[in-house]
């Protein structure tokens, strides 16, 4: 129990608080806020389990507590979540490569009302999708998934990553590029009998 | 032929790279480039719709309490603290500051002595002997008064014209400079008040004239005896 908890608990207790560390978990506490569902899209992104990706941003959270006084300001503060989650997230994956029994993404955006056919080509299609962007170069396949995040907000991509705007958008290119090329591959293998 | 040579600028357009002029009027003019254009732009926007789709999931409600209660068992950031390689960095330039200081102190003093080298450097200062009030105390001399960056502590260095040196008390260092602070105010010294003079404390042979009357021979006059006061032959003599 805290300091401030246990004054809160027995009033008559007398305790010395410590106003800067009161202050900055209040501080860490809007951190999270803001940044939580960054963080799980993230590591979602690599994941692709809602749970795991949960425990990922949690953890990555945890690190940054350790460390909240170097990350204060609100830009470094995201854009460490973002690496420290995406890093983590990368990790899980390679762990968890051999089990391949991964939650498909398409319950979720199929239409309500499908039919089988239609829910079954919805999740090749998917599982075509998300196989291409497994086989991209980490570094195209995170600013692709952050410009999707961000909605395809360069300046913002480039501040998360701190890096130059010209390298988002050369590496976005690339990635598209890339998805492309691989997803017409893709469908054209599947199209052969 | 000419699709071929303008397949891969036009699907790097369609990625979002610029085209140039050559390759925009074929795609303009050539259908089936224009379409595999449209297929590649269709299928990038899908590939858009999808991330966009799949990735807009929100973290559960009861995650920032979640992550509250995780870091509850970490302990918390640490206050900033002097590491190891901070204290040495400072020592380390600490250190590198006092040489640097020392050997430009010692750098701006040289040239001084040096013009004055045969004759300070042969008489050490405790054996110097003070400069005469009238000379130490001059405005001649105050205007001469050099820094003393390497001279004894107690005693100040006095640069006199023709590069003569001569070697002061603190209190005539004081006076001099005094004198000097008058004579930049245009003032002179009988014209100061009291207050600004100080008189340095330098040690004075005062001749005055001898007087017979302070002499006394104590043998002669317990002498005596009777009341009657006898002449001294000596006292006579002197007077």
């Amino acid at each position: 129990m805290r300091m401030n908890e246990a004054a809160d608990h027995y009033p008559g207790l007398m305790v010395s608080v410590d106003d800067d560390q009161i202050r900055l978990e209040r501080e860490f506490e809007q951190a999270v806020r803001a940044a939580s569902d960054l963080a799980v899209r993230v590591a979602f992104s690599v994941v692709r389990q809602r749970e795991d990706a949960e425990d990922i941003a949690q953890e990555a959270f945890a690190r940054a507590y350790v460390r909240f006084r170097e990350l204060r300001e609100p830009a470094r503060f995201r854009g460490w979540i973002v690496r420290v989650a995406w890093r983590l997230a990368i990790d899980r994956w390679r762990a968890d490569r051999r089990r391949q029994a991964r939650e498909q993404v398409v319950g979720e955006s199929a239409a309500p009302g499908a039919t089988a056919e239609e829910l079954a080509a919805e999740r090749q299609r998917s599982a075509r999708l998300w196989q291409a962007i497994d086989e991209l170069p980490e570094k195209l396949r995170l600013v692709i998934v952050l410009c999707a995040v961000q909605g395809h907000d360069v300046q913002e991509v480039a501040r998360l990553l701190e890096i130059p705007e010209g390298t988002v958008k050369s590496r976005l290119f690339l990635a598209r590029k890339g998805l492309a090329e691989r997803l017409t591959c893709l469908a054209n293998d599947s199209a052969k009998p | 032929m000419s699709c071929e040579r303008f397949r891969e600028a036009i699907t790097d357009h369609a990625s979002g790279a610029l085209i140039d002029e050559a390759a925009g009027r074929h795609l303009a003019a050539c259908d089936p480039c224009a379409r595999a254009f449209e297929q590649r732009q269709q299928l990038l926007a899908e590939v858009d719709d999808e991330l966009r789709g799949a990735l807009a999931i929100v973290a559960s409600p009861d995650f920032s309490a979640r992550v509250s209660r995780a870091v509850r068992t970490v302990p918390p950031s640490p206050k900033p603290v002097l590491h190891w390689w901070m204290a040495a960095a400072a020592a380390v330039a600490l250190v590198a500051a006092g040489v640097f200081l020392t050997f430009t102190a010692g750098r701006t003093v040289r040239p001084e002595q040096s013009a004055a080298a045969p004759r300070t450097s042969s008489q050490p200062p405790s054996v110097s002997t003070p400069a005469p009030r009238a000379a130490a105390a001059s405005p001649v001399a105050a205007e001469h008064v050099a820094p003393t960056g390497r001279a004894h502590p107690a005693r100040q260095v006095v640069n006199r014209p023709r590069g003569l040196e001569v070697i002061v008390s603190p209190a005539q260092a004081r006076a001099i400079a005094r004198l000097k602070e008058l004579a930049s105010r245009g003032v002179q010294e009988s014209e100061a008040p009291e207050s600004m003079l100080v008189k340095p404390p330098v040690a004075e042979l005062v001749i005055q004239p001898l007087r017979v009357a302070d002499l006394s021979v104590p043998d002669l006059d317990a002498g005596s005896g009777s009341g009657v006061e006898q002449q001294n032959p000596v006292k006579e003599s002197f007077r």
